[in-house]
């Protein structure tokens, strides 16, 4: 046995060598660009194991295993080597098994020499808070790593009995795990990824043993089927017998029938969500910069959208300063429950059907159209900074919007909701130029309105063509790219002479002055937050001021979808009952167990201020169920 | 009959393939279908036809890697090709008829997958003649570019790979070299995502003709290979990959690698000036301030000298030769008193913002320390906030900007700090190497005092120009960002310096040091200072009650138990926030502060329903007083909930 391992191993140095390649390389690339002894674990910690599931280093790693797997039968079978292993006075399940623990162990060795460079990099900070050592995380951290590669390498080597249509059944497995995601709340042990979802309980590391005893359980069993498919084969010049030829037929047979029964569920599925709109006639409108495609129903509200399209594209144009004139596509056919409206390029897609004001309608064309003119005005430029511009994005073309089509009432709610949020949560410029942190720590929507008031400061400050000057010099030739948030900030307002620190010292200004002039009273606090588990669900409970007075269907409750393969969309919730009890005003709300990740979740409650008005969301906080 | 036994080798391909094809083509038909399945459930999607970007990035090269290693790899690696070539068909017939074969594949599939997004396009997206004539375009000519380069990479045998992963680090290096503008070039423009499926009026008729060009370079490569030498060059690639192989693709990767990075370190950032007509600057040393309205010119002109007083011999004294723009930003939006509210950033080079107008001589010397403390941060390097050295960038700054100040107050005030932190800190006091845990027990500004007086102490006990020495020693050399840096920097250290020009080590220093700060409290103006100091602890409690309600709360308790908690007219603050599960710095601006008029309630501050079971919570209780100009910290902990 130890003499086929040997053997094994040695048949698997190319693998080990590719590993310990791209380990010198990240290691390389580490000692030239950065000094190691100031590497702490809390950075080390944020790409590799914070909560959750890093999918990035999970797919690396089954690549890995995959590839490993890969490499133990098939070669043989093709060079014809297995007869000669075959041939030995050797039980072929004892060939087979020696051959998984060789590469099983290898790529434990891998890791362990990989996590303990790691380990050995992070020693080299003698702080004596961000060099502090955690061995226990460290070593929990390889045992997950071991189990994973374990289950996908049995998966792999089952799998390489079909060659590509292994690897392909695998690739399907994965997609398929992405679109049960978008369809369900969460798919649970299904993913093999799950084995690779840790928490923290303070400092204490846990992972979900259930899980990992579940998929451990089926790799086995298809271990064991493995064994017994790999010992019947013979190398691929001896000929096909029997057993290889009905083999080749189950194979080809199952491959056609799950071949059909998927695509036919698939089709069924995207044809019926397909005529739901395409059932409905649609119409054209054509301006000299526009063309309108609507649903033959909404043609009254497109019509009146057509009236005055060109004129207010004009002004948006005039406001830019803008050179170009795009001619947009207007797709007014969307059902869409998350965004008023889309635009990339020089396409919109928006509905009519949602019985908003005239006035709501022409707003969201005239947002969009702003999108379209920061694209064709910065030549793209901002794409590339989309995570530290996102806040302008949103917020110039809400500006601009409303610039034209003043709906005074909205524009001062919305204000009134990044003034209180903005003094409450104390949020700093630095914070908005990082869209996804800043969507992790307050209400991801607030952009709309800070970056508003942000833009209308910039106006001030800066001159009137300043929203146009800053799109052309994000675009210009020779622009400096990569720039981190701050440098490109300064670096493209300083290009027209604009001060960026001038602009902010306005917006904050702007933002104070308007949070002391408002009745902060509107703005209850909620707390006293419970979580508590039923058949159906978990209830959660939250009590507010009686002062207050916000009616029921006012509050709501985000729960934030996290771990998930696929960026979505948090879920909300209205309270399903509201009582008033001693000075307070008792909310409840039904949520979905599947929401709740064993037992923690992280949530925002909220409400509007007005009827129609944005949602005001107190930040993020974590929660925990009784 | 230039093409003649074409249609044999044909048959004996798809008869090879066929079904390869077929599964992979299956494979393709169903990830295509569950991508727009995914798609139409997408909260922001906008067109079918944005799939084909998945399908053309992902999937298509992963398609064509397989069909390149069945159709070429697996062949000449085999040595089957030897079979093939003994019939009497020309080599060039026999690499035709792959490589078209292999192109008319995966073009077919993505052609299929292009007409299957428009049949699920509905009249709104109305997908016309001139968006679909790009769209084609767009696609063919990246299926074509990815095919040449799987066609070409295939005939490298082992080595294969090693190109593979070697065009894909090329392209993430070039993707986020700075200087490269990726929607401008050959298939990186062409499969732009903002773009792909919208642009309906202008062919990329450049960046179509860059792709056509390299995949052209590519598949001549392909042809060229196995011709060459009578096959005979094909014949050594096809070998297994030997250590002297190794060695040259080793060689190949260091020098992309080191051609790129020599490429990075050409770019630099631009240099920021403030753009405002409400500047006063100096250019030797270079200060620069912004002020926001002319009638704070006068305020600000005055801090610009008072800058220069102390810059300009410090840059004489530590022989500093180039020193970046010391910028400072008034910042109305800040606190006037709360000099924890004095800004300052990392990435901004030396730029620190405040709102200075109503600062007294205390208050502008800690915006000046500031300054200079990113001043010779900037310098070094970013390398001083380092733990062994940080006490002594802290200590050095603020000692260089009150020995010009020359203030009596200032002196009892920071002694009186440093004092009064020393009830809340375990000995020994290693300013050195325990300086992150010192500065978190009793926050930045009391850690600075510590330093401060230690520095004080250094001078009297060794002079002033030991002081400077030191300072140039450890403080001033620039570290570059890269092991060699960190070595050099290691080698040198403080520990070495400090022993050379002291005559004793840091733990022997600080010990003197801590005798002689306890003896300074018998000064009259210290004593009567710190007496007016509480002496208290802030006590945190994290509980869940009956009906699972999380609260978390704080309290003030005295030091000394007998005595009576005395704050009246203080403000306590109480900071808490989420942390990660691994130590790191927290800094005064994360998370919440509930303040409040300081009493000795049970529950002074609450936080209810912020955190949950299992949570690392950092809490940590600040008092204000008038006698002092910064707040004092009286307790930090890292809870659990449970």
């Amino acid at each position: 046995m130890i003499a086929l391992i040997a053997k094994e191993l040695r048949q698997l140095k190319p693998i080990a060598f590719l590993w310990l390649a791209l380990l010198a390389l990240s290691i390389g690339i580490e000692l030239f660009t950065a000094r190691i002894d100031e590497q702490s674990y809390e950075l080390f910690c944020d790409a590799l194991c914070s909560p959750g599931i890093e999918y990035a280093q999970a797919i690396f790693l089954m690549i890995l295993c995959l590839v490993t797997a890969y490499s133990l039968y098939p070669r043989e079978v093709d060079e014809r080597t297995i007869d000669f292993l075959h041939a030995l006075p050797i039980k072929k399940s004892t060939i087979f098994y020696g051959k998984f623990i060789a590469a099983f162990g290898l790529v434990c060795m891998l890791l362990l020499f990989g996590y303990g460079v790691l380990s050995l990099l992070l020693a080299f900070n003698p702080e004596s808070m961000s060099g502090k050592r955690y061995f226990a995380i460290d070593s929990s951290l390889f045992l997950r790593d071991c189990v994973f590669a374990f289950v996908v390498m049995a998966h792999g080597v089952f799998l390489s009995r079909f060659r590509t249509a292994g690897l392909i059944i695998y690739a399907l497995y994965l997609l398929l795990i992405r679109w049960l995601e978008t369809q369900f709340d969460g798919v649970g042990w299904v993913s093999v990824f799950e084995i690779f979802k840790i928490a923290y309980a303070g400092t204490a590391f846990s992972f979900s043993l259930n899980v990992m005893a579940g998929h451990v359980l089926v790799a086995i069993v298809m271990l064991v089927w493995a064994c017994r498919m790999w010992s019947t084969v013979q190398g691929k010049a001896q000929g096909v017998n029997k057993n290889e030829n009905v083999h080749r037929i189950l194979k080809i047979v199952a491959s056609v029938f799950a071949f059909l029964f998927v695509a036919m569920v698939l089709v069924g599925q995207v044809l019926q969500n397909s005529q739901v709109v395409e059932a409905r006639a649609t119409d054209t409108l054509l301006t000299d910069h526009y063309r309108f495609v609507f649903l033959t129903s909404d043609k009254v509200r497109a019509k009146e959208l057509h009236a005055s399209a060109e004129q207010q594209y004009q002004r948006l144009r005039v406001l830019l300063n803008a050179s170009e004139e795009p001619v947009i596509h207007v797709n007014m056919t969307s059902e869409n429950d998350h965004a008023a409206g889309l635009a990339q390029w020089k396409t919109i897609k928006m509905g009519l059907s949602g019985g908003e004001s005239p006035d709501r309608y022409a707003r969201v064309l005239n947002h969009e159209t702003a999108h379209v003119f920061q694209s064709v005005e910065s030549k793209r430029g901002f794409h590339a900074y989309f995570n530290s511009t996102r806040f302008f994005i949103e917020g110039m073309a809400n500006y601009v919007s409303f610039e034209i089509v003043p709906q005074a009432n909205t524009r001062r709610q919305n204000r009134d909701i990044a003034a209180v949020s903005w003094e409450r949560q104390n949020i700093q410029f630095e914070d908005m130029t990082n869209s996804a942190a800043f969507s992790n720590q307050f209400n991801a929507e607030l952009v709309y309105s800070l970056g508003e008031i942000w833009s209308e400061a910039l106006v001030d400050i800066c001159g009137k063509d300043a929203l146009g000057e800053v799109l052309r010099s994000a675009g210009r030739d020779n622009a400096p790219q990569d720039l981190s948030a701050m440098v490109f900030w300064r670096d493209t307002l300083q290009h027209f002479s604009c001060e960026l620190e001038l602009v902010n010292a306005a917006w904050r200004t702007k933002l104070s002055t308007r949070f002391d002039n408002l009745d902060q009273s509107r703005f209850p606090i909620l707390d006293n937050m419970s979580a508590v588990e039923h058949d159906n669900g978990i209830t959660i409970s939250l009590s507010a001021p009686l002062a207050s007075e916000v009616p029921a269907h006012h509050y709501a409750l985000r729960i934030a979808k996290e771990s998930k393969s696929v960026a979505s969309v948090d879920a909300v919730f209205n309270p399903d009952e509201l009582v008033v009890e001693e000075g307070l005003q008792l909310l409840t709300f039904e949520v979905p167990s599947a929401l709740i990740d064993h037992g923690r979740f992280r949530y925002q409650i909220g409400y509007q201020i007005d009827d129609g008005s944005r949602i005001y969301y107190q930040t993020w906080r974590s929660g925990s169920v009784f | 009959m230039a093409l003649a036994g074409a249609p044999t080798l044909l048959k004996k391909e798809f008869r090879e393939h066929g079904l390869s094809m077929l599964l992979l083509s299956g494979g393709f038909i169903i990830t295509l279908l569950l991508a727009h399945a995914q798609n139409q459930q997408a909260a922001f999607t906008m067109s079918p036809l944005q799939v084909l970007l998945l399908s053309i990035t992902l999937v298509i090269p992963l398609i064509a890697f397989i069909m390149g290693n069945r159709l070429i790899a697996t062949e000449y690696l085999g040595h089957t090709r030897q079979f093939v070539e003994s019939l009497p068909i020309k080599p060039l017939v026999f690499l035709i008829i792959k490589y078209l074969l292999g192109l008319f594949f995966v073009s077919g599939l993505a052609l299929a997958a292009i007409a299957y997004a428009c049949l699920l396009s509905d009249s709104g997206d109305a997908l016309d003649q001139g968006l679909l004539n790009i769209v084609l375009v767009k696609v063919l000519c990246v299926v074509f570019f990815i095919w040449s380069v799987v066609f070409c990479f295939s005939f490298f045998g082992f080595l294969r790979f090693a190109l593979y992963v070697m065009l894909g680090v090329v392209m993430v290096t070039l993707i986020s070299y700075p200087g490269f503008d990726q929607r401008e070039f050959g298939p990186f423009a062409l499969l732009d995502q903002t773009v792909f499926a919208f642009e309906r009026d202008q062919m990329p008729i450049k960046a179509v003709m860059q792709t056509l060009l390299m995949g052209v370079v590519f598949t001549l490569g392909g042809f060229l290979l196995p011709l060459m030498r009578d096959g005979s060059l094909i014949e050594s690639l096809a070998k297994p990959v030997n250590r002297s192989n190794m060695v040259v693709l080793a060689v190949i990767g260091v020098g992309i690698l080191a051609t790129l990075g020599s490429l990075f370190e050409k770019w630099d950032a631009p240099e920021y000036n403030f753009s405002s007509d409400h500047v006063v600057s100096v250019v030797d040393p270079p200060v620069s301030i912004l002020y926001l309205e002319p009638e704070y010119e006068g305020q600000s002109q005055q801090l610009l000298e008072s800058m220069r007083v102390l810059i300009m011999p410090l840059q004489q004294t530590l022989n500093l030769e180039v020193l970046p723009t010391v910028r400072i930003a008034l910042d109305k939006g800040l606190s006037e008193t709360d000099l924890n509210d004095i800004r300052f950033g990392a990435a901004d080079g030396v730029l620190v913002r405040a709102n200075y107008l109503q600062y007294d001589s205390f208050s502008m010397a800690v915006l000046q320390t500031n300054a200079v403390h990113q001043l010779i941060q900037a310098t070094s390097g970013n390398r001083r906030t380092f733990e062994p050295y940080h006490w002594l960038i802290d200590g050095f700054t603020r000692w260089w900007v009150e020995e010009n100040l020359d203030e009596e107050a200032h002196r009892t005030e920071l002694l009186t700090r440093a004092l009064h932190s020393l009830d809340y800190l375990e000995e020994p006091i290693d300013l050195a190497n325990n300086w992150q845990w010192i500065a978190e027990a009793v926050s930045y500004p009391s850690a600075e005092a510590l330093a401060y007086t230690a520095l004080v102490f250094f001078e009297q006990r060794f002079g002033r120009d030991a002081v400077l020495e030191l300072a140039n020693i450890v403080l001033v050399p620039n570290v570059s960002e890269d092991v060699f840096g960190m070595v050099k920097d290691r080698s040198v250290g403080i520990q070495s310096p400090f022993s050379e020009i002291a005559g004793q080590d840091l733990d022997s220093f600080f010990t003197d040091w801590q005798q002689w700060l306890l003896s300074q409290q018998s000064e009259p103006a210290i004593a009567s200072l710190l007496s007016r100091l509480p002496r208290v602890k802030g006590i945190a409690n994290s509980e869940t009650s009956v009906n699972g309600v999380h609260e978390l709360t704080g309290r003030y308790q005295a030091m000394d138990s007998l005595a009576q908690v005395q704050f009246a007219g203080f403000m306590c603050d109480m900071q808490h926030v989420l942390i990660s599960p691994f130590d790191y710095e927290i800094a005064w601006t994360s998370g919440e502060h509930e303040t409040q008029a300081c009493d000795s309630s049970d529950a002074l501050h609450s936080a209810s329903s912020y955190y949950a079971s299992g949570d690392r919570v950092f809490v940590a209780f600040e008092v204000q007083l008038d006698a002092l100009h910064q707040a004092l910290r009286v307790g930090a902990y890292r809870l659990v909930v449970e």
